[in-house]
């Protein structure tokens, strides 16, 4: 079992100058680090990879340079070196050994302005129990300890859960297979496997003398020398075969980081694509302006008499008014003069207009007095009654009506409105190219290309290797088909010189076979002790009660069960990380190789419930855990409930500037 | 009346302000010609219900010829009948209505905001 106990940076990331973390090296440790996006959480996390391994990488799985990695506050003052040391604490067969590992790169002293990685000069500095060792054992020692293939499941991240969707697939990558290896490796199955291939050498090395002997007999003689050739040839094709597993490896790696790539220019392209969409946006609400502000000067040619309409239909309606009024009055007033035409007449006949008698004396002082009313209020209503000015009015209300609008007030309205979404539309449109344009800013347009064929070429090169193997793995089964032949063909002889050896390479053959029965039944067991211990996390950790567990297929890809026992085929973000932590709970637990566990960001994606079961889970993950959690994904006053007295310390990374940060211990 | 004395005009100006705001409106796109703005700002001014100034001192230079701003006489014809003192000056009035109507587009064309369908509702509304 191993154990941190302390944890040495300088000029590493953004931390400034030395920095240190101390852990109490027990197994019943739980550590917080509490940190904002980009204050360098996972910096602790690769400053700990870079240290063991020499290598950290970035988000893309990209290696990254010396110099990326240099704190750059220190670097421009002209500390151009980084270090991290990790000391730890390996149980082994009760004892106790304390290990120091530290990793320094420093720009060589003849070089002033370091900017590869040819300028920086490594210095291992391995120290088991207080000795220093030779350098070369830097490695050998951190194998033993945590090798990098496994390091995945202890130094944990959403890399991880990235790898681990490949695992689900039936027709897993290579690089899935990869991690298969992995997984295997962290349950021990290679301690099975190196001794078959120990057997195997034996065997090989007796089949040879074996041939030997038997190709001094004459009758065995050419058989034997067949079965020597054959032997000779499954060797060089069981070469042939780690070479190509190797190549495969490598192209598959290779192919990985330029997928990685791709997917992060695949935004470039994206913007690239916005950028091309939002200039043929400009052009065309360019295009409809012009012919939309076209129009709006044919209708301002003419709107004119639009504008001047309401104010002259304000004007004929006064008019017509007081033209009405006028036929009013004249109206009146011939109605009244016909009346006191009738009055006068009477008066003068001195006979009634209406009966014909004479008037009597009152009623003609009367009429007399009525006569004079009467033209009097003719005489009032000759200004009113004025027929020249409504001949007049009538004119001009005529010609005022001759003056037509022309029609455009209303189109024209609408051109505008047009011209104002045209102007909003494009205002949009230039937003977007600006922030495409931003993105794409220093982007050479040619990577994505070249990165596209060398995913292709690559994707070729997989193919064809994979097919390599198929033929070689083919032929070496062929091969020992034909040796086993010879083989039996050499033993029907029944050479009683040749009976001890064959004794021996019967007993070796029978043990092979027990170690390949073995070593697949290990391999059953352990899948199925897998899916019982992940399946058995799995309910602890999920809130989902429609699940009952999972299922483990030849990969160790999980798949969630509903309470049928059917697979749930679709699956939340959440639960792919509710997944992938109990693989690796699975794992730690039934591994033969124990560590630390260090998450980064493990909350990301789950709700509060998750996060609390999660909580309450993880000290039970492994010996030692330190989570390193930030404010967005973690509320401290609920979501650390489950796990109140068992924090060992909280620690929080402080961060003043791009290039400094600091550990505190957390003030609550 | 002063106005009815003097003799009509055969062409009509602009001050050099006011030029400016149809050259700015021509450079903006909004008219074709100057003297299509010359004639919305006379209807302008008549739409907002404004009057006719009499001598009016202003340095107004001779633009447009009044039988290519009016060929069928309508906008004089309207001035006439809206404004019976100036019915023997129609053109006169025009071409202070025209500076009038320019103030008003001066006023509205501030940055890029001048918009016609604006123009348009405020005569609506003055003679509702």
């Amino acid at each position: 079992m191993m154990l941190l106990k302390r944890l040495e940076l300088e000029n590493f990331g953004p931390y400034y100058g030395a920095h240190h973390i101390d852990f109490k090296g027990t197994s019943d440790e739980l550590v917080l680090i509490h940190g904002e996006n980009m204050a360098g959480k996972t910096s602790l996390l690769n400053a700990i990879r870079w240290c063991l391994y020499g290598e950290a990488k970035d988000r893309s799985g990209q290696a990254m340079s010396t110099l990326s990695l240099i704190n750059q506050d220190s670097f421009s003052e002209g500390a151009k070196r980084l270090s991290v040391a990790v000391d730890v604490i390996l149980l082994k067969d009760g004892e106790e050994t304390s290990i120091r590992l530290r990793r320094q790169r420093q720009a060589k002293a003849d070089v002033a302005d370091p900017s590869a990685e040819k300028d920086f000069t490594e210095y291992l500095e391995p120290v088991v129990a207080g000795n220093i060792l030779p350098k070369d054992q830097f490695d050998d020692i951190v194998n033993s300890m945590l090798p990098p293939r496994i390091s995945r499941f202890f130094l944990f991240d959403g890399e991880l859960l990235k790898e681990y969707e490949e695992l689900v697939h039936e027709d897993s990558s290579t690089h899935a297979r990869q991690v298969q290896r992995a997984i295997e490796m962290i349950l021990g199955v290679p301690a099975a496997q190196n001794g078959k291939e120990d057997l195997a050498e034996l065997h090989g090395e007796l089949s040879r003398a074996y041939n030997k002997e038997a190709k001094k007999h004459k009758v065995l003689a050419a058989t034997a020398e067949k079965a020597e050739s054959l032997r000779d040839e499954v060797d060089e094709l069981s070469k042939e075969q780690s070479r190509l597993i190797d190549s495969q490896e490598k192209t598959s790696a290779e192919l990985r980081a330029v997928k990685d790539e791709l997917a992060k220019h695949e935004h470039l392209a994206d913007s690239a694509r916005a950028l091309s969409q939002a200039e043929e946006k400009i052009l065309s609400l360019k295009e409809e302006r012009a012919l939309k502000e076209i129009q709006r000067r044919e209708f301002a040619r003419e709107l004119w008499r639009d504008v001047l309409e309401p104010r002259l239909k304000h004007e004929v309606l006064k008019l017509e008014k007081e033209r009405d009024e006028i036929a009013s009055a004249l109206h009146e007033r011939n109605a009244l003069e016909r009346e006191l035409a009738g009055l006068e007449t009477s008066l003068e006949k001195n006979q009634c207009s209406s009966c014909g008698q004479p008037i009597p004396e009152d009623l003609r002082l009367k009429q007399q007095n009525l006569i004079q009313e009467t033209k009097v209020t003719i005489a009032d209503l000759d200004s009113a009654a004025d027929q020249e000015r409504q001949d007049a009015l009538g004119t001009t209300i005529k010609r005022m009506r001759e003056i037509a609008p022309a029609g455009v007030a209303e189109a024209m309205v609408v051109v505008e409105q047009d011209l104002t979404a045209n102007s909003i539309e494009s205002h949009k449109a230039k937003r977007k190219m600006e922030d495409a344009e931003s993105d794409l800013r220093g982007f050479d347009k040619k990577v994505v290309p070249e990165f596209e064929a060398k995913r292709d070429r690559l994707t070729k090169l997989l193919g064809e290797i994979e097919k390599s193997i198929e033929d070689v793995e083919g032929q070496i089964e062929t091969k020992r088909s034909d040796l086993k032949q010879s083989e039996r063909a050499m033993n029907e002889k029944d050479e009683p010189s040749l009976r001890h050896l064959k004794i021996q390479k019967d007993l070796l053959e029978g043990l092979m076979e027990v170690y390949d029965m073995s070593i697949n039944e290990l391999i059953a067991d352990l899948r199925g002790r897998v899916e019982a211990q992940a399946s058995s996390i799995f309910r602890e950790l999920t809130t989902d009660e429609s699940y009952s567990g999972l299922r483990i297929n030849q990969h160790y890809g999980l798949t969630i069960l509903d309470k049928q026992g059917n697979a749930v085929p679709v699956r939340s973000a959440g639960a792919e990380q509710i997944v992938a932590l109990s693989l690796i709970g699975s794992l730690n637990k039934l591994a033969t190789l124990r560590g630390p566990v260090i998450m980064d960001t493990p909350f990301g994606r789950l709700d509060r419930q998750h996060r609390q079961n999660i909580m309450r889970f993880v000290p039970t993950l492994a010996d030692q855990v330190a989570l390193l959690v930030h404010s967005g994904e973690i509320d401290p006053d609920r979501d650390l409930e489950p796990v109140i007295g068992k924090i060992s310390a909280e620690l929080e990374i402080h961060h003043s500037e791009s290039s400094r940060s600091e550990i505190r211990p957390r003030v609550q | 009346m002063r106005g009815e004395k003097k003799t009509d005009l055969v062409q009509v100006g602009v001050s050099q302000e006011s030029r400016e705001v149809l050259e700015s409106l021509q450079a903006a796109g909004y008219i074709a010609d100057l003297m299509d703005g010359f004639r919305l700002a006379i209807a302008t001014a008549i739409g907002f219900g404004r009057e006719p100034r009499e001598n009016v001192d202003t340095d107004r230079k001779t633009t447009f010829a009044v039988g290519n701003l009016d060929p069928d006489s309508a906008l004089r014809e309207a001035i006439k009948e809206i404004y019976p003192t100036f019915r023997a000056i129609p053109a006169r009035a025009a071409e202070d209505l025209a500076e009038q109507g320019l103030e008003i587009a001066k006023e509205s064309f501030n940055g890029e905001d001048f918009s016609f369908s604006d123009i348009i509702d405020r005569v609506r509304k003055a003679n509702a």
